[in-house]
């Protein structure tokens, strides 16, 4: 707990360097899916700094997965602003938006976060294949290999392990392998959609801990969307998705 | 990395894909093999005589004469007098003839009675003569020249003293063992029914039967090789003749010259019209056969495609992944389109690799069972085209799952649909 405190004051003294920088701006967002007519999502206002890690709440169907949906550039809104990155998401064409994202946007998912037949440093290094500036971000003495290992090896996944197939080991480590992949090349954003409903009590604690003490070391900014909001403990900030309308 | 994700995930999912695979290589096989056989078989019986221009036997249909005239296979209705021979080639149009008596063998191998006009004038192929390998033509009454397989099969040499038996069956019990006959020469392969022949004189003919009678010994009438030699050893009849004119123009007018002629009921054939005859026959159960191949390939197709499409549900995460990554909906499409198409040139190499195997099993087979000499080499332009087409097809085909897939990426997103 004591090491957590420092870890505050020093995401504090890092947000005071850039408070100018926003990292995800939206305003006046309306969203609705094509077909459906009862159901639209709207935020008024939400701001993400720099380097803020953010707790979004809310119960199943109330928007998050869309949200997130519009914030990584998968689907694109009608009316209002995204600015991820001062950089309006909305007036890129699809393929820069896949490029962005690749660039900028890392993602840990609910459960299932790895291509089962790759080994472990093959699923961690995928995302420097589909962006080179990740790629080499993250080399380490020119070698991508080793970032990876120095990765997995800080989410305390054992040596043993790094040439196994992800479908050989077991959810926990899954999730915390998907925290490497979301980190290799330190990407400006980290998306965690429910990472930790497929974990039990304690390792949902060290999965969140490792998290951030990883996100802290790349300088990157965290949206852990959740609905047990037990966890809004953990982050500087925690918003209900009800609030946003 | 791209071919990577192919190979490890076709890898993680090898039972139901090597299924696949097999299943379309099966279906290739059959295709080619029926195709390859269909090509081979009419190119061997048209290459089989050639430069003849009428061919002689006893009243039958055209097509029973050219089987067994050529091809060796079943028999003549009746024999030809040697007069009506010797007063048919008075023709001035006949430029020359080969008389021919069948009817005995060699250790399932057929014999030929003829005379030495045969390795002058028979051609084959591309109007091709006999050439001897070994040896030379018959000039005694009991030498033998062996076409090149019988000597290859039997492992004959020059000199080897060999008993001919009387009919045509494999194992015969009755030889004309006190005759022995020795053989002079070995023929170079010709790729025709000539490699199974066991050819011999007109008078080795006469004199191994010269104690004989309605196919049977004639009881205590014993009469030894050498005293044979003694006896008149001119035939009285023979099965068949091929004639040669000096003109093509004069085929049609003495064909039917033969057609009626009075003292014997003859028929003549043109072997190129007797072998389009014969192809008519089967051309239909030929034709079945590539349809109902090409069916087989269609199915070996939609089984691909169906496996693929079954599979491409529980994929939807390692879409929604890749997307997540920064993947582009056109490079789930492109990932299922190359992986659709290697399946298909994948099982087409496998299906091509199997007919190869498959000939060169078959080929001594065919050729003892079925007089049928097929190359085992089957890869021609022709063939390679329907490569081509296949592979084409299976990538239109392969445009389904993607699609799909294209589409799961764009509705999902980063939706873990499990």
């Amino acid at each position: 707990m004591v090491c957590y405190k420092v870890t505050l004051f020093e995401n504090n003294l890092y947000q005071n360097k850039f408070k100018m920088m926003k990292t995800i701006e939206i305003s006046s967002l309306e969203f609705q899916w094509q077909y459906s007519d009862s159901w639209r999502l709207k935020v008024t206002d939400f701001k993400i700094q720099a380097g803020e890690n953010v707790f979004l709440y809310g119960p199943s169907g109330s928007g998050k997965t869309t949200l997130l949906d519009l914030i990584t550039g998968i689907h694109t809104q009608e009316n209002g602003s995204i600015k991820i990155l001062e950089k309006e998401i909305n007036r890129l064409s699809a393929k820069e938006r896949d490029q962005f994202r690749a660039d900028h946007i890392g993602f840990i998912f609910q459960q299932f976060n790895l291509l089962p037949y790759l080994n472990l440093i093959d699923n961690v290094l995928l995302p420097c294949y589909f962006s080179k500036s990740r790629q080499q971000k993250s080399m380490i003495d020119g070698s991508l290999k080793k970032a990876a290992q120095e990765l997995l090896s800080s989410l305390s996944i054992e040596e043993s392990l790094f040439g196994s197939l992800a479908s050989q080991i077991s959810v926990g480590q899954q999730q915390r392998v998907a925290i490497a992949r979301a980190l290799i090349g330190k990407p400006e954003i980290i998306i965690a959609d429910e990472p930790t409903s497929s974990l039990d009590k304690d390792s949902r604690d060290v999965f969140i801990k490792l998290l951030l003490k990883q996100v802290e070391k790349s300088n990157s900014t965290v949206v852990f969307v959740s609905h047990d909001t037990e966890l809004a403990k953990y982050f500087d900030k925690s918003i209900s998705i009800a609030e946003l309308q | 990395m791209f071919y990577k994700l192919i190979f490890m995930s076709l890898w993680s999912r090898r039972t139901s894909i090597i299924l696949t695979v097999i299943a379309i290589s099966l279906s290739i096989s059959l295709l080619f093999g029926v195709e390859h056989l269909r090509r081979e078989a009419k190119e061997s019986f048209t290459k089989t005589i050639s430069g003849t221009n009428l061919i002689v036997g006893a009243r039958s249909g055209q097509v029973n004469l050219l089987l067994y005239s050529i091809f060796h296979i079943g028999n003549a209705t009746n024999n030809i007098s040697w007069k009506s021979y010797t007063d048919i080639i008075l023709d001035k149009n006949v430029e020359w003839s080969i008389p021919i008596s069948l009817g005995d063998s060699h250790k399932g191998f057929r014999v030929m009675g003829t005379t030495e006009i045969y390795f002058e004038k028979y051609r084959y192929g591309n109007k091709i003569l006999l050439s001897f390998k070994q040896g030379q033509k018959f000039k005694n009454v009991y030498d033998v020249v062996l076409g090149s397989q019988v000597a290859k099969e039997l492992k004959y040499e020059i000199g080897q003293k060999i008993v001919l038996s009387h009919g045509i069956g494999k194992i015969s019990f009755s030889k004309h063992d006190d005759k022995p006959f020795e053989v002079v020469g070995i023929l170079e392969p010709t790729g025709t029914p000539v490699d199974r022949k066991v050819h011999i004189s007109l008078a080795g003919v006469e004199a191994i039967h010269i104690d004989w009678q309605h196919g049977a010994k004639i009881p205590g009438l014993e009469i030894s090789a050498e005293d044979a030699l003694k006896h008149d050893l001119k035939p009285k009849v023979i099965t068949a003749f091929f004639v040669g004119l000096k003109s093509k123009v004069v085929t049609f007018s003495l064909q039917r010259k033969i057609n009626t002629y009075k003292q014997e009921p003859l028929v003549a054939i043109i072997p190129g019209l007797a072998l389009v005859e014969l192809w008519r026959i089967v051309a239909f159960v030929e034709n079945l056969l590539v349809v109902i191949s090409a069916f087989v390939v269609v199915t070996g197709f939609i089984g691909m495609i169906t496996t693929l499409l079954a599979g491409l549900n529980e994929r939807r995460r390692e879409i929604a992944i890749l997307r997540s990554i920064g993947a582009k909906p056109s490079y789930i499409f492109l990932l299922l389109m190359v992986e659709s198409t290697f399946l298909a040139t994948i099982g087409c190499l496998i299906g091509i690799i199997n007919v190869a195997l498959i000939l060169t099993y078959l080929k001594p087979l065919l050729i003892t069972q079925y007089g049928l000499f097929i190359s085992a080499n089957f890869i021609n332009t022709y063939m390679l085209m329907i490569v081509g087409v296949i592979i084409f097809v299976a990538a239109i085909l392969g445009l389904i799952p993607s699609i799909v897939a294209y589409r799961c990426s764009l509705k999902d997103g980063l939706n873990i649909r499990a």
